[in-house]
């Protein structure tokens, strides 16, 4: 059953088992295990439920308002960071690039030194290869797009190393257009997979509606209150939807998880609720070629590099898929100059450095906090050592790019000029600030905000996401990690899923 | 007593005439901005975005059926954001209508405004000590040329093939 907020005219009341409030990797994978184990589940969804046959336009003018959260560009407090979020029934999973990696074993050796908690490779692999075979994840056999290719043959020509990332998907037309929801239902997402699952279990699925406050008394959550969106805005109604539940699992994200919370007072002796928010800030740079690049052509994301990714302030090495509205608003330059490397993107190829935070002293990650709507903002600065892991990230990428040919490459910075050599950027670079707002600082990846732990005092739930002191309230997204992943997110999201309610 | 009464009547349409010029009486001022067929876009932010585009945008020529077109992809592209950010990009266009900021900047009226004028106010902006500002200018860059070019019609201009037509 389908209770879309955008279309009702009264308020509606839901008695379940589990109100999970979220549909992304987290939300509808723990709604299709529940739903397989019997339990009567409702999915509460902010953004809209589109199926394939509506992304086969595949304009960005239309998926980022509908899919994304704030029409990708939502913001940093300090509109420093842009941070690129789904809001759709199947969350991230809908827009994402299909790149998957099981959690690193550095990260988990990290989180086992640091936060005593018990996982490793070998422990968590099982819930991996489920989630793997479930949601047909493998090597992408396919020939690298050029963007993709010139990445490894930039490394391979350092002598570097770099390796080829598995996708999601089954029958990939290898189009390019992930990021617009996949036209062709190709891409397992949640949306093609655990929410028709699910549906078909009697599960209840409820999109466009806010989650605004969970009530509770000591230590149990009765009821979860939502308000309808009408139309396609972002703005809430006066509907009310009161969803009932024995358990109630909170995966909105790890900035909407923390915001709910929040908003509802939950009570959290850590003090960390909203706290420790990472991003995997990323740095862009640019660089013209004489052939054709198409970037927006083909799977969006094949090869990656490591091979920075653990020295410190270390960075993972991929690409994105650039379309024009993308590459419009992330480019720092203004008129003219703007628009002459608008009319380069045939001939652009763009690599990006996504930083591995939370791994150290002065890397506290950001806080969420509610502003005066009641709407969440998250406040995230980086220190001085980050910046200079941004201008190590840049100084590599350009590297890489004129290693494989680049003409001309430019770091998208505000200050930044296209330069033609190592030595050029070099010098260049030197004189560049890497402070809030001076170069463009992207992310993806959204991460923490409510972590898992063995102690209460140190973290926001237990192991299995139970939030501390609370009798049937749950944590089940990225807002569970104590740091950021040191890769995309996707598949460590499914595997504790899978570890949890399986 | 008349007298008396007509004292106070006469001090209290003057304040009342003195505060509509400085634009106190806000919510009268705002019902003579609105745009019937826009959501957030009202009067005022059209003159701004005539002299927006032809800096931000240089090369097009901008004649008002096209500001229009522009106005309204930006007053839908707007109507999708949260309350909050509607509020932040409702104050960032308000600075462009306060005097002092545009004096402050080198411009005298919005109107009479040149696009040289109003790059170099950007550029200032954009080179200001103040982080807000300098948030500001790049939100404008941003916001304005990410709805020019979510438009099919650049496709032809940026080479960009267009997305295949999938039965």
């Amino acid at each position: 059953m389908i209770i879309d907020g955008s279309k009702v005219f009264s308020n509606q009341q839901l008695d379940v088992d589990y109100c999970i409030i979220g549909s992304g990797a987290g939300g509808a994978f723990a709604a299709s295990l529940l739903s397989e184990k019997g339990y009567r589940v409702a999915i509460v969804e902010e953004g809209p439920y589109q199926q394939t046959e509506e992304f086969k336009d595949m304009r960005e003018s239309r998926a980022y308002p509908e899919l994304y959260q704030e029409l990708a560009s939502r913001k940093t407090k300090n509109k420093a960071i842009n941070i690129l979020q789904g809001r759709n029934v199947g969350g991230g999973t809908t827009v994402n690039w299909t790149t998957c990696f099981r959690t690193p074993e550095n990260t988990l050796k990290y989180w086992r030194e640091h936060f005593d908690l018990p996982f490793s490779s070998e422990s968590l692999s099982k819930h991996f290869e489920v989630c793997e075979k479930r949601f047909s994840i493998s090597p992408w056999d396919i020939p690298p797009n050029q963007n993709n290719s010139i990445l490894a043959q930039g490394m391979s020509a350092l002598g570097r190393d770099y390796g080829a990332i598995s996708r999601n998907v089954k029958g990939c037309y290898n189009l390019g257009y992930c990021g617009t929801g996949c036209p062709s239902g190709a891409k397992q997402s949640q949306l093609v997979t655990s929410i028709p699952r699910a549906l078909a279990l009697g599960a209840v699925i409820a999109p466009r509606w806010r989650a605004h406050r969970l009530a509770h008394q000591f230590g149990k959550v009765s009821r979860l209150e939502a308000y309808n969106l009408p139309g396609l805005g972002n703005q809430s109604g006066e509907i009310k939807l009161i969803i009932k539940a024995r358990e109630f699992i909170v995966a909105a994200g790890a900035i909407g998880t923390p915001a709910l919370l929040l908003r509802s007072k939950i009570s959290d002796a850590s003090g960390l609720l909203g706290k420790r928010t990472f991003l995997h800030p990323t740095v862009i740079s640019g660089a013209v070629f004489e052939d054709e690049v198409q970037p927006y052509l083909g799977a969006p994301q094949s090869i990656y590099s490591d091979h920075y990714l653990w020295r410190d302030y270390g960075f993972k090495l991929e690409v994105p898929p650039v379309h024009p509205v993308l590459l419009a608003s992330t480019l720092m330059q203004k008129g003219e100059a703007h628009r002459e490397l608008m009319l380069k993107l045939n001939n652009l190829q763009v690599c990006i450095a996504l930083q591995r935070d939370g791994f150290f002293d002065d890397s506290l990650g950001g806080n969420v906090e509610l502003n005066s709507n009641n709407e969440p903002v998250l406040d995230y600065s980086w220190s001085e050592a980050m910046g200079e892991g941004f201008k190590q990230a840049l100084l590599a990428m350009a590297e890489l790019q004129f290693a494989a040919g680049a003409k001309e490459v430019l770091p998208i910075h505000a200050k930044a000029y296209k330069v033609s050599s190592m030595e050029q950027l070099s010098r260049m670079l030197q004189g560049l600030s890497m402070s809030a707002l001076s170069l463009k600082v992207v992310a993806a990846h959204v991460m923490g905000g409510a972590s898992f732990g063995v102690d209460e005092k140190r973290s926001v739930t237990n192991l299995d996401g139970r939030v501390w002191r609370y009798d049937n309230l749950s944590v089940m997204d990225g807002s569970l990690f104590p740091t950021s992943i040191a890769a995309n997110p996707m598949l460590s999201i499914l595997g504790h899923t899978h570890r949890i309610y399986s | 007593m008349q007298r008396r009464t007509f004292f106070k009547a006469s001090i209290a349409l003057s304040v009342g005439l003195i505060a509509w010029r400085q634009g106190v009486l806000v919510p009268a001022k705002e019902q003579s901005q609105k745009i019937s067929e826009f959501t957030f876009l009202e009067k005022r932010d059209i003159i701004l975005m005539t002299a927006l585009l032809p800096s931000l945008l240089p090369f097009k020529q901008w004649p008002i059926e096209e500001i229009a077109k522009m106005s309204q992809d930006l007053d839908r592209t707007l109507s999708f954001m949260t309350r909050s950010t509607q509020e932040e990009i409702r104050q960032l266009f308000d600075l462009f209508h306060l005097k002092p900021f545009l004096w402050w900047h080198g411009v005298s009226r919005l109107e009479r405004a040149n696009p040289v004028d109003i790059s170099k106010l950007l550029e200032r902006m954009a080179n200001s000590r103040l982080s807000d500002f300098r948030a500001a200018s790049a939100a404008l860059n941003e916001l304005l040329c990410g709805v020019y070019y979510a438009s099919p019609s650049t496709d032809l201009e940026l080479s960009y093939a267009p997305p295949l037509d999938l039965i």
